[in-house]
């Protein structure tokens, strides 16, 4: 199927040193320094373990402390146990860092425990004022996770912060929305690898990540109140579902344009072609399938079958809610569909044309 | 502190290079260079044919069966299945056309064997036949089963298996259980585990051979997602079993405890000494942990009362996690420097 042999690491090395890139005594270096290790990172199982172990404790030392401590349940001192269990996970983490899994264990599940006091507790105060809880919530526990890390640099708590915030857009955004907010989460977490690929997509990443508490924030205050005009039988803009869509939308553009590379040397013009157009398309529904696509290519360029796996489930989720909201009888989607097959087909085998043509050529090279 | 293990006469690999890059041994133009060597255009090229391949192939699919389902009320009995034995007949003919070794013949034949389960469903729909729906799964199973044999198809064998498991899950559920009223989930499992196990044991065998003796027949073997698939079909019956014969106390326990004890610490042996496999001994390494946490949490919460049995419980689950994790560790250096002196014998 796949008729390209990978290089070995020493074509790769001859290969950069014709280029200039490596000189012989640091490929001697990198080979008497990896060759006969035999030290290794932990293995995935042993942290899936490690985490999932300590996230099943927290849960039955939370049930511990209810069953122990006779407070009320909207008491405000769940609060403060919250900030005590979490202070001490936190330091217990930061300090004793290399001192064995159980010890880490242990604070991770004492850290999860203060997390969970601390927006029970929150939630519970919020109630008062009646306020927007989710969006408090969510900035909280934004500031918990990432804090924290910054703290400990735990690759754990880098997970479990990611699994947060996408466990919240999952409950509070669209579908679109949250595909977005996946990508930039597997980009963050990814973000060590500095592939070329998630360096594209990094500015992408940083951007969905401020956007979101931005979008809900805006939500919040009603800035965008003129774009709601839900008495009309035609809205004005239909297909912004929500204010808070429109302003992630913009604040994504903006932060793409201000921090991406992409459009260096372009006018402002340019530029902003370039923007109205990707925010119609991001818009636009499609826009979840592009977004599952974009995860296919992150996942194959980094080779993380993960990824991949991941990616394909969304794109079959994005996919059948494409032509679900379709506006068109069954007949018309059944013959755009079969389009859309034999579209796909034709460029596969439009594509293996090209490349057997390409073949002799390279061969006489 | 190097946390990969080169070998600059294998194959290389992304997470390589990264980690090279990340320890900051290649620069960011050396980086990308080695990256565009393992990733040329050629590769992409490639994996976009896949990809339209596989994408054309399920949208072609999925719009013939709206454009059935569209016109399924005004259409004959005779052209329902007029059409879909047309479909199936051109899927299989497409199949022999660009050849059973290549991706799009193995979909295709995929393709087939679903739409084999839906003349059956339609069969059944017209002429009401009232049969029970684990016949229908048996029906569709052995139908398609020489096409699984001769596709070597991974995907293929994997929806083969789940329909076997869907048989026998209906089959007990409407007729086994009425016939064999006693322990009626433990014999449940015990078929799921059975059927599981078969597989299993093919793949291994498949994997085994091609090492010496590669057969055409077993190609599919190849794919190594599918261990931890097959894997899992194993493992989750002979844990739920066990976990639920503990929570029950049940008789059934004096047949799954042996069961579930010798089978994880012979497939631990196998994936240690026969066929080094790090994933498969996390899942199995997994499976004891969990089953033997159920265990725990039973008698801690017979012998003691309930504050003291959570915080019991917390502490033991972070000490198997601990053990667990531990001993993967262990396990995972162990195979490493065994992979290093095999490697050093061969040189």
């Amino acid at each position: 199927m796949n008729s390209h042999r990978p290089p070995s690491l020493q074509e790769i090395f001859d290969q950069l040193a014709q280029q200039q890139l490596l000189n012989h005594t640091d490929q001697v270096k990198i080979l008497a320094l990896y060759s006969n290790s035999t030290k290794q990172s932990t293995p995935l199982f042993a942290k899936i373990l490690t985490a999932v172990g300590a996230w099943l404790a927290a849960w039955f030392l939370l049930l511990f402390l209810a069953l122990s401590l006779s407070f009320n349940i909207d008491s405000p001192a769940w609060l403060w146990v919250g900030v005590v269990l979490f202070s001490i996970g936190l330091a217990l983490q930061t300090r004793l860092r290399a001192d064995g899994v159980f010890i880490g264990q242990f604070s991770l599940a004492v850290w999860i425990v203060g997390q969970i006091l601390i927006l029970f507790g929150s939630f519970q105060a919020l109630e008062v004022y009646n306020t927007n809880h989710f969006l408090i919530l969510l900035l909280i526990q934004l500031a918990l996770s990432s804090g924290s890390y910054w703290l400990s640099q735990q690759f754990a708590l880098r997970w479990l912060a990611a699994i947060a915030v996408f466990g919240w857009s999952w409950w509070a955004l669209p579908f679109v929305l949250h595909l977005f907010v996946l990508i930039a989460l597997l980009c963050w977490l990814w973000q060590p690898m500095k592939s070329p690929v998630i360096e594209l997509l990094q500015p992408l990443a940083w951007a969905a990540l401020w956007a979101l508490p931005c979008s809900l924030l805006a939500n919040d205050l009603q800035l965008l109140w003129f774009l709601r005009d839900s008495d009309a039988a035609h809205p004005l803009l239909l297909w912004l579902f929500t204010p808070a869509q429109v302003l992630l939308a913009t604040a994504l553009l903006i932060n793409i344009a201000q921090l991406s590379q992409w459009f260096k040397n372009w006018s402002l013009l340019q530029r902003l072609i370039m923007i109205c157009g990707l925010a119609l398309l991001a818009m636009y529904s499609p826009a979840s399938v592009m977004a599952a696509l974009l995860l296919l290519v992150l996942g194959f360029a980094n080779d993380r079958l993960s990824i991949q796996v991941i990616a394909v489930l969304f794109l079959s989720y994005a996919l059948w809610l494409l032509y679900y909201t379709l506006q068109l009888s069954l007949a018309e989607k059944s013959a755009l569909m079969m389009a859309t097959g034999l579209l796909l087909l034709g460029s596969g085998w439009l594509l293996r044309r090209m490349m057997v043509g390409a073949l002799p050529k390279e061969q006489s090279v | 502190m190097p946390h990969i293990s080169l070998n600059p006469n294998q194959p290389a690999q992304l997470k390589q290079l990264q980690q090279l890059h990340a320890d900051g041994l290649l620069s960011d133009a050396a980086y990308r260079a080695a990256y565009k060597q393992l990733h040329p255009p050629q590769v992409w090229l490639n994996w976009i044919e896949q990809l339209c391949w596989m994408l054309g192939s399920a949208s072609l699919l999925i719009g013939v069966l709206f454009f059935f389902a569209y016109n399924w009320a005004a259409l004959p009995s005779m052209a329902k299945f007029g059409l879909l034995q047309l479909a199936i007949l051109s899927c299989v003919g497409g199949a022999l056309h660009l050849g059973i070794k290549r991706l799009g013949g193995q979909l295709l034949i995929t393709a087939a064997s679903v739409l084999v389960g839906v003349l059956l469903a339609v069969f059944g729909q017209v002429y009401q036949t009232g049969a029970d729906a684990y016949s229908l799964f048996v029906s569709w199973a052995v139908l398609i089963s020489l096409w699984v044999l001769v596709a070597r198809f991974a995907a293929l064998w994997l929806i083969w298996l789940l329909l076997m498991q869907l048989a026998w899950g209906l089959y007990w559920q409407q007729l086994g259980q009425h016939l064999w009223p006693w322990q009626p989930e433990s014999i449940a499992l015990l078929g799921h585990l059975l059927i599981g196990s078969v597989y299993w044991s093919i793949y291994e065998f498949g994997q085994h051979r091609n090492r010496f003796q590669p057969a055409d027949w077993l190609d599919w073997t190849q794919w190594q997602w599918l261990r931890p698939v097959l894997l899992l079909g194993l493992l989750l019956p002979v844990n739920l079993a066990t976990s639920l014969s503990v929570l029950e106390i049940d008789p059934s326990l004096l047949v799954w405890l042996p069961l579930w004890l010798l089978g994880s610490v012979a497939l631990h042996a196998y994936y240690y000494y026969r066929q080094p496999n790090l994933s498969a001994l996390g899942l199995v390494v997994s499976g004891l942990c969990l089953t033997s946490l159920v265990a725990i949490g039973k008698l801690l919460a017979v012998w003691l009362d309930d504050i003291s049995m959570v915080l019991l419980f917390a502490l033991v689950i972070l000490a198997v996690a601990t053990v667990a994790a531990r001993w993967l560790q262990y396990l995972a250096r162990q195979l490493r420097t065994s992979a290093h002196t095999r490697r050093g014998v061969v040189k």
